[in-house]
């Protein structure tokens, strides 16, 4: 592996996000236009429609120029880190959006957290010991699990723990750290349902791969120590499936908070977007999706690198392609 | 008893079996078997018969859910009966396991060094070197194998070539300096010329280090060469043991016969190669008696009541045949004709039409900078009726060039006719040549195993090369029992699927399939490697009889110059994509190109100066 | 922890036992048939449901959020209706949709993946480039967006998730077909002059559709999933409609004073997932056992 086939093989994947996120806020874009009815009238918001204010809205938002225009200027003032404003309350979305930011990236950190500290080990168990009683019960759990829509989940968690137990509150972010964090585990353990189980499927297979390779049989048979051949080989091996997981994770927590803070009234970014496509508040809509599929494409590429550090064939195979 | 003395191991009655869905099925049943310090024994077994799983077992590394039972004393421990933590002082140290495939026997995450550092490391005095010191021992282990180049250590698995890969592996194998490697088939994914070089390897250091060593191996030459002694296992089962020399020069057990008979000789042309009746019974029906009986010529009732078990009889021979007392005379005599078997001279006639002829073909993937050449500057020709034997080791071009031939593949430059049809156009070609094309020339591809589609039955296979005859036309279509009589199968066989038939079976079909548009050349490209010796000959045999019936061309592509021999009136051997070598099949006598002598030299013979010259071990 | 040897050289022995291991797994478990029992009542439900429980929908301020009883298996809503009968009404949006789509993505899934795959060139670039873009994209937030400015409603829903599945499907046969075509049965079809039609639908098909099948089965459980995340988000059936999703978010307000109004619909739909994830499991294991496959 050489640094420029390395170097080459990361700007090549920054190219293709870069690509991706300026096909993606295309589309984004176009849903003005999509949109049923006028786009005056949508921007209006709940101001009156008097001839004055549709003019006013018509040069604000540069509704005379043709539509590639338009979007040239809105890509380019959102480079600038300007979104417009909201239509309902006039608040610029980017400060909306950083005022939301916080409890998503509380909730996915957590989230993505409990997942990893439980789906890897409990993958790893279920692997390692196939076909029996522990594997049965882990793949049969991740089953049921992985099918479990976190809304419904959600609520019935909030019906036992808040509501019949009383031992965690039902809705709402809290203040401060420790209330804060009382506040998402929850929503938390809700959203990870699914993602542990498919943590735990990728885990169980790798592991399951690995450990039936002739590598590990050779260095059985010439005495490698137990926990070498744990460690440096089986899960050494198995972290290239582990890491395409945790992107999977991740970027499924960014979105299935969408719902999830729905079904806690927490005032993320998902609410924001929730209410706001309720509202037809098009600049948030607009806005939110952008930052959250930035985010995506960012775990995207953070998981391509990883692999890269990981699995010293990758990029070998990555940069002659 | 001084033998005793020298004992390193001793199994006896091992039987492994498998639990599936309730009932046990016996794999191995009985195996006795016994090493000295500094011996090497040969286990030969077709595929089935349990030879690798009894190896395993030895060191406890048999796949879940399989059992072994019986006695293995390995150094005085029970290896089959010890907790696993006494396993852990056996496995490297007491013995030690090199396997098949180089390509998947090294942990790919890991430099090639760490694989000898980390067993090392168990070592006090490694413990006790300072970094420079290890770094040198290291590298002397890897001198050891024969890798002299200091960069190897610092390599990943994936940047070395296969045989490469196998020294590394035997490296990291003797790293733990254990009394017994076991080399399970540490040759048979290489090519013929490494193949040489990694026994000769295997024995020298062998023989330096006073190991004993047990090598698993399907090629019986292979073992004589280099065991001095061999045990030979059928389905589960031993059938004889014994010195090389002797069982090599007087098989006392008809499996053996069979087996040594069956493969092909280098030497000389053999009119009907002799073979095995029938292919290896499945698992299931098994029974008390001698698991060879139903394929045996001498089989009588009896062999298929009794319980047969290995039994000595006199010079350190052993054989499980029931009747080997009756029948050793007409072994013996048996042996003889297939040492001195009807030869038949390689004919040809040059005035028939050409068929296919190439000038100058290339073929490269790729382009720029990255362009790998598999074709260079080729010219071949095949006349009608003619056997042609493309010959080379992998990455030769030997595939590439047969499926140019039938428009698998595009050739890059130069001319190429195949029955007046100039196949370099492609594409562009009109229908009516493309169907020509088609109906002409067909091809039996390597692996039986997935060359017919699974999901229909033999006859809907069969049936739908038919109507493609029908819609070509001129000849008359052969109907599917027709083709399976000609393949010499029943016509049972069309309501089946193919993973209810044998390799050897799916193979017949595959030729049957390609023979139901009556093609004039048969383009087969290496059909029978993917089996073993005893059915191999059946369909060479098989492809024989129908040449000489139909009057068919043959292109035949293959790493077997003994298969070369049985069946080519013409060879081309190739190397890196040219052709270094054409002549009539005599060229196997009288070589002119180096390669091709370094080619047959690397065939496996049976006396022990194949791998160089090795002096038999006093046993007075 | 020791490291089991699971898999190791493909020794006949190995296949047999494996052979083995798949027939025996062939039975049904009991996990499986209630999956199918569960399924069949949703089916019945779905197709029946206004049959089975007409007054479903009569309100009855009297009777309102009454606990479980003999009569109101799950007690009543806050307009006096029955709650499982509204749950039995709701199995038809938790059916149509999700079968519709499933469907729909199984089918273009197989067409253009097949085309990609095996014919690959222009058209199987231009299908490529399209399922790249649209797995890149966060697709429960690409519906979410677009139905909202669409203007919602059930099969608007619909057609968002079948047009957000079907990439998936596609990916999934194309990369089958690409790994099948390499293999000698047909190459040597091919060599035979079929015509490529024959063989992609002939050939090729049969040995894609275990997965493909299976994937539908997945396709219908995200479907749902989905869907009913639409309808809770207010995005999908219509408030006040017998919808799972619906009732649950309708259920938020006074969720903590009355469970019940929650706890039936969602129980509803995650056993109706867990069922057909189960189902797709095992028809997975039927279709590919030993007759279909080569070793």
């Amino acid at each position: 592996m050489t640094l420029r086939s390395t170097l080459r093989y990361v700007l090549g994947r920054l190219g293709g996000a870069a690509i991706l996120l300026v096909v993606y806020s295309f589309g984004i874009y176009s849903l003005l236009a999509l949109a049923p009815g006028d786009p005056v009238r949508l921007l209006l918001g709940n101001l009156p429609a008097t001839p004055e204010t549709m003019d006013a809205i018509r040069v604000r938002y540069n509704l005379d120029d043709p539509f590639f225009v338009q979007y040239w200027n809105w890509l380019t003032d959102a480079l600038h880190l300007d979104l417009g404003q909201s239509v309902l309350t006039g608040q610029d979305v980017s400060s909306a959006i950083l005022e939301r930011a916080g409890v998503t990236v509380q909730l996915g950190l957590l989230t993505f957290l409990i997942t990893m500290a439980l789906g890897i080990p409990l993958g790893m168990v279920a692997g390692l010991r196939r076909g029996r009683f522990a594997d049965r019960v882990v793949s049969q759990l991740a089953m049921f699990s992985v099918s479990a829509p976190s809304f419904a989940v959600g609520i019935l968690l909030i019906i036992v723990f808040a509501g019949q137990l009383n031992w965690l509150p039902s809705i709402g972010a809290g203040e401060g750290g420790a209330d804060r964090l009382r506040h998402l585990i929850l929503p938390a353990v809700a959203l990870s349902t699914a993602t542990i189980a498919l943590v735990v499927r990728y885990t169980r297979t790798a592991v399951i791969e690995v450990a039936g390779q002739d590598y590990i049989i050779a260095a059985r048979a010439r005495g490698v120590k137990p926990s070498r051949l744990l460690f440096n080989y089986v899960l050494r091996n198995s972290l290239v499936p582990v890491i395409t997981a945790a992107g999977v994770v991740l970027s499924f927590v960014m979105v299935g908070a969408v719902v999830v803070e729905a079904t806690f009234a927490l005032p993320g970014l998902g609410s924001l977007l929730v209410s706001a496509v309720q509202q037809k508040d098009l600049p948030i809509v607009q806005g939110v999706t952008l930052v959250i599929a930035a985010a995506v494409f960012l775990i995207n590429l953070v998981t391509d690198l990883a692999y890269l550090a990981v699995d010293p064939r990758i990029a070998v195979d990555g940069a002659s392609r | 008893m001084t033998e005793h003395a020298s004992r390193l191991l001793d199994v006896a009655g091992l039987t492994i079996g498998v639990r599936t869905g309730g009932e046990q099925r016996i794999l191995v049943d009985g195996v006795d078997l016994h090493l000295d310090l500094g011996e090497t024994i040969g286990i030969v077994g077709e595929s089935g018969s349990g030879k690798s799983l009894s190896v395993r077992s030895l060191l406890q590394l048999l796949p879940a859910g399989f059992t072994a039972t019986g006695a293995a004393q390995l150094s005085g421990v029970n290896v089959l009966t010890a907790s696993e933590r006494d396993m852990r002082r056996v496995r490297g140290r007491q013995a030690s396991m090199i396997l098949q495939d180089p390509f998947t026997m090294l942990n790919p995450l890991m430099r090639v060094g760490r694989h000898l550092e980390e067993v090392l490391r168990e070592k006090p005095e490694y413990r006790a070197m300072s970094k420079p010191e290890r770094r040198a021992e290291v590298q002397r282990r890897l001198e050891e194998v024969g890798i002299t180049d200091p960069g190897v250590a610092r390599r990943y698995p994936f940047q070395l070539s296969g045989g490469m890969r196998q020294r590394v592996g035997i490296a990291a194998t003797l790293a733990t300096d254990p009394a017994l490697i076991i080399a399970d088939e540490p040759t048979t994914a290489l090519d013929a010329v490494t193949q040489q070089e990694i026994l000769e390897l295997l024995i020298s250091i062998q023989r330096q280090r006073r190991m004993s060593m047990i090598m698993i191996t399907h090629d019986l030459r292979v073992a004589f060469a280099a065991c001095d002694r061999v045990y030979v296992m059928y389905a589960g089962a031993m059938m004889e043991a014994g010195p090389s020399d002797e069982l090599s020069r007087s098989p006392r057990h008809p499996y053996t016969l069979g087996l040594l008979a069956s493969e092909p000789p280098l030497d000389r042309r053999l009119a009907r190669l002799p073979v095995i009746q029938g292919e290896l019974p499945s698992v299931r029906d098994q029974q008390v008696g001698c698991r060879f009986a139903e394929r045996c010529e001498w089989a009588t009732p009896d062999c298929t009541q009794e319980r047969v078990r290995l039994a000595p009889i006199g010079d350190d021979r052993s054989s499980a045949c029931l009747r080997v007392d009756e029948i050793g005379r007409e072994l013996a005599a048996r042996f003889e004709t297939v040492e001195h078997g009807a030869v038949e001279a390689a004919h040809q006639d040059l005035s028939a039409p050409v068929i296919v002829a190439l000038e100058g073909v290339s073929k490269t993937y790729g382009h720029g900078n990255g362009a790998v050449a598999a074709l260079e500057d080729v010219s071949l020709t095949i006349r009608q009726g003619q056997a042609v034997a493309l010959v080379g080791e992998s990455g030769s071009g030997k595939t590439t060039l047969g499926r140019c031939l039938v428009g698998l593949e595009s050739v890059s430059r130069g001319t190429a006719e195949v029955f007046g049809i100039d196949i370099t156009r492609g594409a562009k070609l009109p229908r009516s040549d493309v169907r020509t094309w088609r109906s002409k020339v067909q091809y039996v591809f390597q692996d039986p195993y997935s060359s017919l589609n699974p999901r229909m039955t033999i006859g809907q296979t069969l049936a739908e090369a038919g109507r493609q005859a029908a819609l070509v036309g001129d000849a008359p279509v052969l109907s599917v029992e027709e083709v399976l009589e000609r393949v010499g199968l029943r016509a049972q066989y069309a309501a089946r699927r193919p993973s209810a038939l044998s390799g050897g079976e799916r193979q017949r079909v595959a030729i049957g399939r390609a023979l139901a548009l009556n093609p004039e050349l048969l383009i087969c490209d290496e059909p029978v490697s993917a089996l073993d010796v005893s059915v191999q000959a059946q369909v060479l045999n098989l492809l024989n009889d129908i040449r000489r019936e139909t009057g068919i061309a043959l292109l035949f592509i293959t790493h077997d110059l003994a298969v070369v021999r049985q069946v080519a009136d013409t060879v081309y051997v190739l190397e890196k994509g040219r052709v270094v070598e054409t002549g009539s099949a005599q060229v196997l006598d009288s070589p002119s190109s180096g390669y091709t002598k370094q080619l047959l030299e690397a065939v496996p013979r049976t006396s022990s100066d194949w791998l160089g010259k090795r002096s038999q071990m006093g046993k007075a | 922890m020791s490291i089991e040897t699971t898999a190791g050289a493909e020794t006949p022995a190995l296949r047999t036992f494996r052979a083995a291991r798949r027939r025996r797994r062939r039975l049904p478990s009991v996990a499986v048939l209630l999956s199918i029992a569960y399924l069949a009542c949703i089916v019945v439900a779905g197709v029946f449901g206004p049959l089975l429980v007409p007054h479903a929908n009569v309100q009855s301020l009297t009777d309102s959020l009454q606990g479980m009883s003999s009569q109101h298996w799950l007690g009543t809503d806050d307009l006096g209706r029955d709650i499982f009968e509204r749950v039995v009404l709701g199995a038809r949006t938790a059916l149509y949709g999700p079968l519709l789509i499933a469907l729909g993505a199984f089918v273009i899934g197989c067409v253009l993946g097949l085309t990609a795959g095996y014919i690959g060139g222009i058209p199987g670039g231009i299908i490529m480039r399209w399922v790249d873009l649209m797995y890149a994209l966060p697709g429960v937030l690409v519906a979410i967006v677009a139905i909202g400015v669409l203007g919602g409603g059930y099969w608007v829903a619909v057609a968002v998730i079948m047009i957000l599945s079907a990439p998936y499907d596609t990916r999934l046969v194309r990369a089958v077909t690409i790994e099948q075509k390499g293999r000698p049965y047909v190459e040597a079809a091919r060599t035979l002059g079929l015509s490529r039609s024959r063989v992609m639908f002939r050939h090729l098909l049969p040995n894609v559709l275990p997965l493909a099948v299976s994937q539908a089965f997945l396709s219908f459980a995200f479907a749902l999933i989905n869907l009913s995340a639409l309808s809770f988000l207010g995005l999908g059936s219509t408030p006040g409609s017998p919808d799972w999703g619906t009732m649950l978010a309708e259920s938020q307000a006074s969720l903590l004073d009355n469970p019940l109004l929650a706890i039936g619909p969602a129980l509803a739909i995650i056993f109706a997932a867990v069922s057909v994830n189960i189902l797709g499991d095992y028809v997975f294991d039927r279709l590919s056992t030993k007759e279909g496959r080569n070793d």
